[in-house]
């Protein structure tokens, strides 16, 4: 858009890219084809605008917020790519569901596009060890003024809800983290975070159904992965996911702190974290490594 | 109970649904206008469909969940499905995160 419709130069800094397993997507993006020379600025915005584009080992797709049916096709032809690698059925299921649930939420609550970039790593080893390693990079960013959490903050601050247990519940952990906000940890973290609890919602008309995406994403990012590597960021706020505190506590909340306990005790700092760039709109990072079956 | 089996269209491009808007829709067009409340009605996916994500199902069960509660939506409206991966994925599905 700056360059399209405003017309302005754009540079683009990258500081000490380490070519490692999250980062070698980086070698089938526009910006690295632009960059090295391959591509101009007007190509670019060409290019950058075909809402498809399929590679050895990348998949990109821009999804406009008002096609329901997109998210359906979108899952079907993330497993299509997956399959050409040796990655599992149930494995391919998973990881199509992950990107079109994060996908689904963005075009639905963000009533924005949403760009969607999958890239399959070279094989990797660790050190000391003969196992294979590869990553699955996923990337999932809209712009837009309503950022993750915005709409349960309303929800909840002006209480636009029916009472439910799970509402009252989440209402109580607000009361109950208002204590422990401060400079890092603020009232929009909370929100992000209880965007994540099951059965939380931010639709208006809805009280005793739905927010089950992004429960649903955290729970598989669990299963079968060796290892992973995920945040989200959303203007300022960035949220780390964390394997020792994903557990689920005895109230039924992802408790994000290592007491396993979401109320009462405030997120591990671990996770919490802010960007000086605002990102303008919400941005997932997901890396997850598998180990290569032999 | 009597049941009704309401069979379900989609576009032959479609193996794969998800959404909650387009689980939403789905209802409203092929499901609402013929459920019979004093029956138990069975939403029946054809062969074609592979596989669901569970923000489909939670569309789905939307509108009956809000008017009725999550317990007696499963009463009034069950899914099933002709293909049988996509069958389990119904079953675990609403297992793990209910509607």
């Amino acid at each position: 858009m700056l360059v399209k419709s405003y017309k302005k130069k754009v540079y683009f800094f990258a500081n000490k890219v380490v070519r490692n397993i999250n980062t070698c997507g980086l070698k089938d993006s526009l910006l690295y084809d632009m960059l090295s020379g391959k591509i101009d600025c007007e190509e670019y915005v060409q290019y950058f605008e075909k809402a498809n584009r399929v590679r050895s080992s990348s998949f990109r797709r821009i999804i406009k917020h008002d096609d329901k049916r997109a998210i359906s096709h979108l899952m079907r032809d993330i497993k299509t790519f997956l399959k050409r690698w040796e990655i599992e059925k149930d494995d391919c299921s998973r990881i199509s569901k992950i990107v079109s649930e994060l996908a689904d939420n963005a075009c639905e609550h963000a009533e924005s596009e949403c760009f969607i970039d999958v890239d399959i790593s070279n094989i990797y080893k660790k050190e000391g060890e003969d196992n294979e390693y590869y990553s699955v990079n996923i990337c999932v960013l809209n712009f837009s003024d309503i950022l993750l959490g915005e709409q349960v903050k309303k929800k909840i601050v002006s209480n636009q809800f029916q009472m439910s247990e799970r509402y009252e519940g989440i209402t109580y952990a607000y009361d109950s983290h208002k204590n422990f906000f401060d400079n890092r940890y603020t009232k929009d973290h909370f929100f992000i975070l209880a965007s994540f609890q099951d059965e939380i919602s931010g639709r208006c008309e809805e009280s005793n159904t739905g927010g089950r995406g992004l429960t649903e994403l955290v729970r598989e990012i669990e299963k079968c992965v060796d290892e992973y590597d995920c945040y989200v960021l959303t203007g300022n706020s960035v949220i780390f996911f964390h394997p020792d505190c994903l557990e689920i506590d005895n109230d039924g909340w992802i408790s994000f702190n290592v007491e396993k306990d979401f109320t009462n005790h405030q997120p591990d700092g671990k996770i919490i974290s802010y960007s000086d760039t605002d990102l303008g709109g919400t941005g997932y990072n997901l890396s997850l490594i598998y180990k290569r079956s032999l | 109970m009597n049941e009704k089996v309401i069979d379900l269209k989609f576009d032959k491009l479609d193996t794969n649904l998800a959404g909650n808007r387009l689980g939403n829709d789905v209802f409203a067009e092929q499901i609402e206008p013929y459920l019979e409340y004093n029956k138990v009605n069975i939403a029946v996916f054809p062969e074609t469909i592979e596989d669901i994500a569970s923000s489909f199902i939670e569309g789905m069960y939307k509108k009956l969940g809000e008017k009725y509660g999550k317990s007696k939506a499963i009463q009034i409206m069950l899914l099933d499905a002709k293909n049988k991966e996509a069958k389990e994925k119904i079953s675990e599905s609403i297992e793990t995160f209910g509607v």
